[in-house]
């Protein structure tokens, strides 16, 4: 009888063992994030999709806990991926979630946590998320993300050496993109293509610089024109 | 068949030279033509001694023509008209030589209106100004009087003669009415069916032929009768009522009237119509 | 020369059917950007829904440059009509008029007269397309301002607003030029006929069955195609691509240059033995 109870309890502790640590790990790099209560910082976004030619742009990002977010460009335009431009971490760990430590591999020879996160609740757009965990210090070095509208995504962060702040100073954005179905019509002659690949790969490349953090961002900023 | 075949012209200089013919005969085509408005199907056309398409330039600078109706540019004025036809020819008019041919031709008050308002004999009277404006030797009138009041033929029949008197321009004047002709051309030609039937001074052409005369007596029979006495070689047509219709020469025609008034009869008229049908079957009768 | 072309453009621009085309253009230009005004947010979001799942958007895309872009879609019939209007009256117009006697009978060659018209047409083309340039271009950019501009062919372009303008005058040029095969072909039909309605229905008449034709998924019509003219008459639309297909590019001059070579050279051809008998 013992026998049987000690053994469900350890299967239980090996069980509960790395739940807690998976929300304990997702615990500090929460706490990383909150010590940023705004910041402001320029970007260039360099776009690399198939069906997309569009020169490369600027624009000024402006954040402000725990989720004002918002692009400024002046008058001339942007295409920022929405992903990118709301990366944070508060806005998953946020609601309701269930996380497992899957394990650990190492990205770039530094040794990463692997946390799945999935969100609970089933009305929020993300299914499942992927995140690595740089170990020594708590920042996200890579999301990948399964959406219910938007497919699988994923970015890929750099971290300035020895930066106090979680805020990379570049992110990559992969995602697939199903064939665009642009109207007939606006840009005249259309060209027979190959049905080749109705899905095609697509990168943007985001990097930061001039952080101005924790300076203080008036709440007009945020106000859509 | 064809349109016009194988004519000669002999126009001197100084003439006014009448081109007729009855509708159809070719006459316009033969303007047509001389213009290089169209082609013909074989040989050449000389004007000045020389050939047309050769020298057209040179020739045409020297003619002024009007082609069947003269048309213009109808939303433009008759001064404007004038003007680009000019600049067209190559001449360098000015304001002064435009208002100057247009009072010639009795348009000057009228220089500023547009075309369109013109009156048949407005455009008839434009027409010889721009056949005019650039100063040419030769002036080439296509049945000019066609489509005008008796008013407006007369005023074109006076500056055809002053043109030539005054301004001593040779007058090349086409024409299916042979009184017209008769008035104001020195020379003529007859042609029919594109070829010439007859050519000559005015004079001697009209002389030398009959004319229809209506005498018109109280007794036709009676004169009838006189006249077979005198010998008279013309012939007697008929008899309509108080009228005695005879074919007979100019020169005839006052010893006749002698005849009939001497023997008692009242010559009430003697009007001697001239048509160029009639003239023609006249000649044409005389040459079978 | 110079006088005759002079005279033929004052004759051009004295009738007032001349102002209808220029008048016409002012009208299309503003009803379009008019429209844009009011509809052009939907327009957008129309356009680009695909993106905006995954995008975020920022920037002026109503601005002049977009407006110029899709007001040279008029470029297709409506222009090539106002065209017609004057090249086709050139010739036909003297004969309803009357006047063809009036000037070959002037010392100078037909070649010579001929030659001043098509100079004329030429003028009055260029200037239409330069009109239209002038008034979406200018105006919208005054209007409207200037922006990227978003060009959708199988792949979504954006041009930043320094890569736009010298796309727009080479888009210009080729548009003269295809206007250019418009007017030589109005004109080669003018020479024809006694009445200016012929030549401006029929050279219309042309271009809607060349498209109509293109449009039908036919092969042998398809293998056509490439010769009928209409197909290079959206040529100006190669500029706005990235990278820019010169040898297409090229080759659409090329053929408009033999279309318009070769109508204005009939109509030479057959000009100088016409007889003139209106």
């Amino acid at each position: 009888m013992l026998k049987r109870q000690l053994f469900f309890f350890i299967l239980l502790t090996l069980v509960a063992l790395p739940q807690s640590d998976g929300a304990k790990i997702l615990e500090q790099v929460k706490k990383k994030f909150s010590a940023v209560k705004d910041y402001e910082v320029d970007v260039k976004i360099k776009i690399d999709v198939e069906f997309l030619k569009v020169p490369d742009n600027d624009a000024t990002l402006y954040y402000k806990a725990p989720d004002k977010v918002t692009m400024k460009t002046g008058d001339k335009f942007a295409l920022m991926p929405k992903e990118g431009l709301n990366f944070n971490p508060s806005n998953l760990l946020n609601g309701k979630y269930t996380s497992v430590l899957e394990g650990e591999a190492k990205i770039n020879g530094k040794p990463h946590y692997i946390a799945k996160v999935i969100p609970l609740g089933g009305d929020g757009n993300v299914v499942l998320s992927t995140l690595w965990i740089d170990k020594s210090t708590y920042y996200i070095t890579r999301v990948e993300t399964t959406t219910k509208n938007s497919g699988t995504f994923q970015l890929d962060m750099v971290y300035p050496a020895n930066s106090k702040y979680p805020l990379p100073s570049s992110m990559t954005f992969s995602f697939e993109v199903g064939k665009f179905n642009f109207p007939k019509g606006f840009g005249g002659n259309k060209k027979e293509k190959d049905a080749s690949s109705s899905k095609a790969p697509g990168k943007v490349y985001i990097t930061y610089k001039n952080y101005k953090i924790n300076k203080g961002i008036p709440d007009s900023v945020f106000k859509k024109k | 068949m064809h349109a016009v075949a194988g004519l000669d012209l002999n126009v001197y200089e100084g003439d006014v030279f009448g081109f007729l013919g009855p509708n159809g005969a070719g006459k316009s085509t033969t303007i047509r033509m001389l213009m290089t408005l169209i082609f013909p199907t074989a040989g050449e056309i000389k004007l000045f001694g020389k050939d047309i398409y050769k020298e057209r330039k040179y020739i045409l600078s020297r003619v002024g023509a009007i082609v069947e109706k003269p048309d213009f540019y109808g939303y433009l004025s008759a001064y404007k008209n004038l003007e680009i036809l000019a600049r067209t020819s190559g001449y360098p008019v000015t304001k002064k030589r435009i208002m100057e041919i247009l009072e010639m031709v009795g348009l000057d008050k009228r220089y500023k209106s547009k075309v369109k308002t013109f009156s048949h004999g407005m455009k008839q009277r434009l027409g010889i100004a721009q056949a005019l404006i650039h100063d040419p030797q030769l002036i080439i009138l296509d049945e000019p009087t066609t489509g005008l009041d008796p008013q407006g033929m007369k005023e074109i029949r006076e500056l055809v003669i002053s043109l030539s008197k005054d301004h001593k321009k040779t007058i090349f004047l086409s024409s299916h009415i042979l009184y017209e002709v008769e008035m104001i051309a020195n020379r003529m030609v007859i042609i029919n069916k594109g070829q010439t039937v007859i050519e000559g001074s005015v004079n001697e052409l009209l002389d030398a032929t009959e004319a229809r005369v209506n005498i018109e007596v109280d007794d036709p029979q009676k004169a009838v009768q006189l006249i077979g006495e005198t010998n008279f070689n013309g012939k007697i047509d008929s008899v309509t009522g108080n009228t005695v219709i005879l074919f007979a020469h100019k020169s005839d025609i006052a010893p006749i009237n002698k005849k009939l008034v001497e023997n008692g009869l009242a010559v009430s008229s003697i009007v001697p119509t001239r048509s160029l049908e009639e003239y023609f079957l006249n000649l044409t009768e005389k040459v079978e | 020369m110079t006088g005759l072309v002079g005279i033929e453009l004052y004759k051009i621009f004295r009738k007032w059917r001349t102002y209808i085309g220029f008048i016409t253009i002012a009208v299309i230009v503003l009803v379009i950007e008019i429209s844009m005004l009011i509809e052009g947010e939907n327009y957008l979001r129309f356009l680009t829904r695909n993106l905006s799942s995954i995008f975020v958007f920022e920037g002026n895309f109503l601005n002049g440059y977009v407006m110029s872009y899709l007001v040279m879609g008029a470029l297709a019939i409506h222009i090539p009509f106002l065209i017609t209007l004057v090249s086709g009256d050139l010739l036909a117009g003297e004969a309803t008029a009357g006047t063809y006697r009036m000037l070959i009978t002037r010392p100078i060659t037909r070649m010579q007269l001929l030659t001043a018209k098509v100079i004329a047409a030429t003028i009055y083309t260029n200037l239409m397309v330069a009109f239209l340039g002038f008034i979406s271009l200018g105006l919208g950019v005054v209007l409207f301002g200037t922006g990227e501009l978003i060009v959708i062919k199988d792949v979504l372009f954006i041009f930043s607003q320094d890569d736009i303008l010298w796309r727009f005058f080479i888009a210009y040029g080729i548009a003269s030029l295809s206007m250019m095969v418009v007017t030589s072909m109005a004109f080669f039909f003018s020479s024809l006929v006694e009445n200016a309605i012929g030549p401006i229905v029929s050279t219309m008449a042309v271009i809607i069955v060349f498209y109509i034709l293109s449009n039908i998924n036919v092969e042998l019509l398809q293998s056509l195609k490439p010769y009928m003219f209409t197909t290079y008459m959206q040529s100006w639309n190669i500029v706005f691509t990235d990278p820019v297909e010169m040898s297409e590019l090229w080759n659409a001059v090329l053929v408009q240059s033999i279309h318009i070579v070769f109508f204005l050279g009939l109509t030479f051809y057959l000009f100088r033995k016409k007889d003139i008998t209106s």
